[in-house]
């Protein structure tokens, strides 16, 4: 039976690999064999069998140089020569420490950083996103409109449309005190949308968006566990929130957060299409998932179709263009997108660290095969091919590697969680952020390919040099070719750097200039906290007034308190929304002529005392009074950038404005009584522009205000006295999110402090492992070139001519780096340019300022071994020929 | 390593296999026919046959079995 070729080799090595002991028995056997043949063939020959024996062995050879060989051929050779590598690499290594620790730091350092962020980079924008699909999934951006949502479900060919509301707080009432948590409405089908379902109980159904449904709820895993202990019983138990009683329907799963992490509970929002008003007046957010065999493309040509046509179904004229926007973002995008610039600088900022650091490495290497080129030649002389010589110095920079990155891998360990803790608190998905399966593959990898990066080049040419200088003794100059090689070095170390340099310039400029903005208001020992006046004791808005009239006299009657601010809005905890279109008494109505609706970022009711509170200061006209009540004048106050807008050539003090869904009222008009600094609550990119009215003057339910107390005391005694003041008041009403301004406002610019902060990190380890880098390269090309120098200096040339030159040769390939470094940081911030505020991706000034810097540091990093490389005595280098 | 140089290498596989082209051979009886006809190539050292031999093996060329009438190992071609 004849059996495939490969078929027979593979067996054949399979044995080998597996059967090594018995190939040694029947080998033995059959030597044994051969010897008694031969033996026997002597007897007849004549011979007696002790000399017939000796004569059979003397025949066969040397047995043991005989075994040797042939187990070469049953083994797979490279591997037992690898071991042979790494067991010499070893010895060798620990034989030259001060190399071998040089190497190992900075492989450590590059992997380790890089491992570090790759992981945060794996863990918020590579890991699968927890819904099904996710490239299926998207968001439509553009409509949001409830009406909106009603008419793409029933026309939509291509997407299935599911949506969801902001997220609103409501009061858990019924256990020892009450909790406010925070609430998502969401469309019965949702979840099927998203392709989730609760680990216990079940979903809701497209039933429970009717009106009159029964209220019903879905608990997150954390909730579960908090309040409920984590009981099964807990499905089917019936919740009090503001005092209505909801059904607990399921929980999720711990990794559901949705739309992001802290939500506590998700109820069906009601769709009812018999309320028209209500249909096309409130807005949420679309999702939509692809049909099967739609392409995103052709979803969006279909909503694009859409869109416009749903304006004429409002109740009222829309602006021109509604619905002509309409767009469709993946899911992915929709969630990661904003993170995903500052993310990418990181990733880009630490790869430029990790090349560095594989220069680095290749010089290093370099400069040790030079110095073994005895032993290299002494090897090459004794048989190693070339082929071997590099397999075992590539062996070498392997080992240095992986060592390297098993230590750099300890650092990620170490310092991931001091990352997580420094992520902004809204970068999403920080909680599965760690040294997980998949970062130690990359660690690996990225491992193996620094050793053949940084090991490849000096082994080829350390064979090279080997086989052809053979035990020559160390002679000839880097010149030519090697020295541009070199050079190639330092200009790569140096480009990588000033990318570096420039970006951490352009962050740290950007978030002085964000820290520097005046944000309108003095946030120091200012306490903010939410208050939500129960429901059920406080059935209307007279009573909730009346309510917060008191908390606010109780707290102002404390010695340690400055004063009380109250407003409608929570702008402190970053909630979107509350902004607000008016209009300008004696101009053009932008609802019934067209023309442009002024608009403000913010519009909220105060009492009289929140703008001294904030001190927020009055530029113009008056602030609110205690006079500011129900029956009196109605009035507003409007930020400066809004009367700079508005009324750029007058003062607005006097004039009157309307709001929208006020044209009913007998008089809709409130007069200008003053103008005030903008207050930029979501930090300093934002415009501030803000409209105050008097919290006696507010049309419109209250339902929760945000209080804000300055103090002289520390504020986690505030908050215990702010929440002991309201207790006193009413038992079932909480006091929540309670929050020192100062750390609030920090966070406005916690994710420009975060980039930063690790990229300027990055930066100042760029720069000293490229100063190292030129050092090196210096130092090797010096100590290469004695016998040049000698003979130089031996010609006349002074000390400081020569020092010069190789200071010179080192500049001008940094000088080439700096160009590089200068197109592709430009390359780089100009595609990463959202980072930036306040200063533009092409910064004059740091461009010019960045080069200096690095010039100045070349020139030291060169000079030194130049110093020791021109210190000889040209006669004794001359001597020594 | 003590390997032969490539042309005595190639010239001692070539010797082998037309060796057991017609017949299975043992070691022993391959290294003394490769004797008879060459001369020279093995004189030296019959040793050096084995190498070889296991070589061939391993890269297919040949197969070997072990006979239960002999104690000696026997080569076949397997071309």
């Amino acid at each position: 039976m004849l059996m495939p070729y490969w078929f027979l080799r593979l067996w054949a090595r399979l044995r080998v690999l597996f059967g090594g002991r018995r190939l040694e028995r029947e080998f033995d056997a059959e030597l044994q064999f051969h010897l008694d043949q031969q033996a026997s063939e002597y007897r007849r020959q004549g011979m007696s069998s002790e000399e017939a024996a000796r004569a059979a062995r003397a025949a066969l050879g040397n047995v043991p140089l005989l075994r040797e060989d042939v187990r070469a051929v049953w083994r797979w050779r490279w591997l037992d020569q690898l071991l042979q590598d790494v067991r010499c690499g070893t010895r060798t290594l620990t034989r030259s420490r001060g190399f071998t620790a040089m190497s190992v730091a900075t492989i450590a350092l590059a992997i380790g950083a890089t491992t570090a962020i790759f992981s945060v980079v794996w863990g918020i924008l590579l890991r699968p996103l927890p819904v099904a699909e996710p490239e299926r999934l998207v968001r439509i951006v553009n409509i949001a409109y409830i009406g909106e949502l009603v008419e793409l479900r029933a026309r939509s060919r291509t997407l299935d449309v599911a949506a969801y509301l902001p997220p609103n707080d409501r009061t858990l009432t019924g256990f020892d005190d009450p909790l406010r948590l925070s609430v998502v409405p969401v469309t019965g089908d949702l979840l099927t949308r998203l392709g989730r379902t609760p680990a216990l109980g079940r979903g809701f159904g497209l039933d429970d968006e009717r009106p009159g449904a029964e209220p019903s709820a879905i608990l997150s895993n954390a909730l579960w566990r908090q309040r409920f202990g984590a009981d099964p019983a807990t499905v089917g138990r019936t919740l009090l929130l503001d005092g209505v009683a909801h059904t607990v329907r399921g929980v999720m799963p711990p990794d559901f957060e949705f739309p992001s992490a802290g939500v506590d509970l998700w109820v069906p929002m009601t769709v009812d299409v018999t309320n028209r008003i209500g249909l096309w007046a409130r807005t949420g957010y679309l999702v939509g998932r692809l049909r099967p065999g739609v392409t995103l493309d052709a979803a969006t040509s279909e909503v694009r179709a859409l869109g416009p046509q749903f304006s004429e179904l409002f109740p009222w004229r829309m602006p021109d263009g509604h619905g002509t926007d309409v767009s469709l973002r993946t899911w992915r995008e929709d969630r990661l997108g904003e993170v995903r610039p500052m993310l990418l600088l990181l990733l880009g900022a630490v790869i430029a660290v990790w090349l560095i650091g594989t220069v680095n490495l290749t010089n290093l290497q370099q400069v040790r095969a030079a110095a073994r080129r005895r032993e290299l030649a002494l090897r090459a002389a004794l048989g190693a091919g070339r082929g071997r010589v590099v397999r075992q110095l590539l062996t070498e920079s392997s080992l240095l590697s992986l060592f390297g990155g098993a230590i750099g891998v300890a650092i990620a360990y170490a310092g991931v969680p001091t990352l997580v803790a420094l992520l902004p608190a809204d970068v999403p998905r920080a909680d599965g952020i760690r040294v997980n399966g998949v970062v130690l593959c990359f660690a690996a990898a990225v491992s193996l390919v620094t050793a053949l990066a940084a090991g490849t080049l000096p082994a080829l040419r350390a064979a090279r040099l080997g086989q052809s200088a053979a035990l020559a003794g160390l002679r000839g100059t880097v010149g030519g070719a090697s020295g541009r090689r070199l050079g190639i070095f330092v200009t790569a170390e140096i480009a990588a750097a000033v990318v570096l340099v420039i970006s951490a310039a352009l962050l740290a400029r950007s978030l002085a200039v964000q820290v520097g903005v005046d944000v309108g208001f003095n946030a120091d020992r200012l306490v903010a906290a939410e208050v939500a006046p129960s429901p059920v004791r406080h059935p209307n808005d007279a009573v909730r007034l009346d309510f917060y009239a008191s908390l606010e006299r109780r707290l102002r009657a404390l010695s340690f308190v400055d004063g009380v601010g109250l407003s409608t809005v929570f702008q402190p905890f970053g909630a979107a929304g509350g902004g607000s279109v008016f209009r300008i008494e004696g101009r053009p109505n932008p609802a019934t002529e067209g023309g442009e609706w002024p608009w403000a970022d913010l519009r909220t009711a105060v009492n009289a005392d929140y703008l001294r509170t904030l001190e927020v200061s009055i530029i113009a006209g008056r602030p609110f009074t205690e006079a500011d009540v129900s029956g009196a004048q109605r009035v507003v106050l409007i930020s400066q950038r809004l009367a700079e807008t508005w009324w750029p050539d007058g003062t607005p003090v006097g004039q009157r404005i309307a709001f929208p869904g006020s044209e009913r009222d007998a008089d809709p008009w409130r007069t200008v009584v003053g103008v005030v600094a903008d207050v930029r609550w979501q930090g300093p990119a934002s415009e501030g522009t803000t409209l105050y009215v008097p919290l006696a003057q507010h049309v419109g339910a209250i339902d929760a205000m945000t209080l804000i107390v300055r103090s002289s005391r520390d504020p986690t005694l505030v908050a215990d006295s702010l929440q002991a003041v309201t207790a006193s008041l009413d038992s079932e009403t909480p006091v929540s999110r309670i929050r020192a301004v100062d750390d609030v406002m920090a966070q406005a610019v916690s994710r420009p402090r975060f980039t930063t902060t690790l990229v300027l990190g990055f930066a100042a380890l760029g720069v000293v492992l490229g100063m190292l880098g030129v050092y090196g390269v210096v130092a090797y090309t010096g100590a290469r070139q004695q016998r040049d120098i000698g003979i130089r200096l031996a010609l006349g040339a002074t000390r400081a001519n020569v020092r010069a030159h190789f200071v010179r040769q080192a500049l001008a390939f940094a000088g080439v780096g700096i160009v590089l470094g200068e197109l592709g940081a430009a390359v780089l911030m100009s595609s990463l340019s959202s980072l930036l505020f306040g200063v533009g991706p092409w910064d004059p000034v740091t461009y010019a300022a960045v080069p200096v810097l690095l010039v100045v540091l070349a020139t030291v990093a060169a000079w030194f071994p130049a110093r020791r490389a021109t210190a000889l005595d040209p006669v004794a280098v001359l001597r020594a020929e | 390593m003590g390997k032969p140089t490539g042309l005595v290498q190639g010239t001692l596989d070539l010797l082998i296999l037309r060796t057991i082209q017609h017949e299975p051979k043992h070691g022993w009886a391959i290294a003394k026919r490769i004797q008879q006809v060459s001369n020279d190539v093995l004189k030296v050292q019959q040793g050096s046959l084995y190498p070889a031999l296991y070589r061939l093996e391993r890269d297919g060329w040949i197969t070997g079995r072990w006979a239960a009438t002999e104690t000696g190992r026997e080569e076949k071609s397997i071309r």
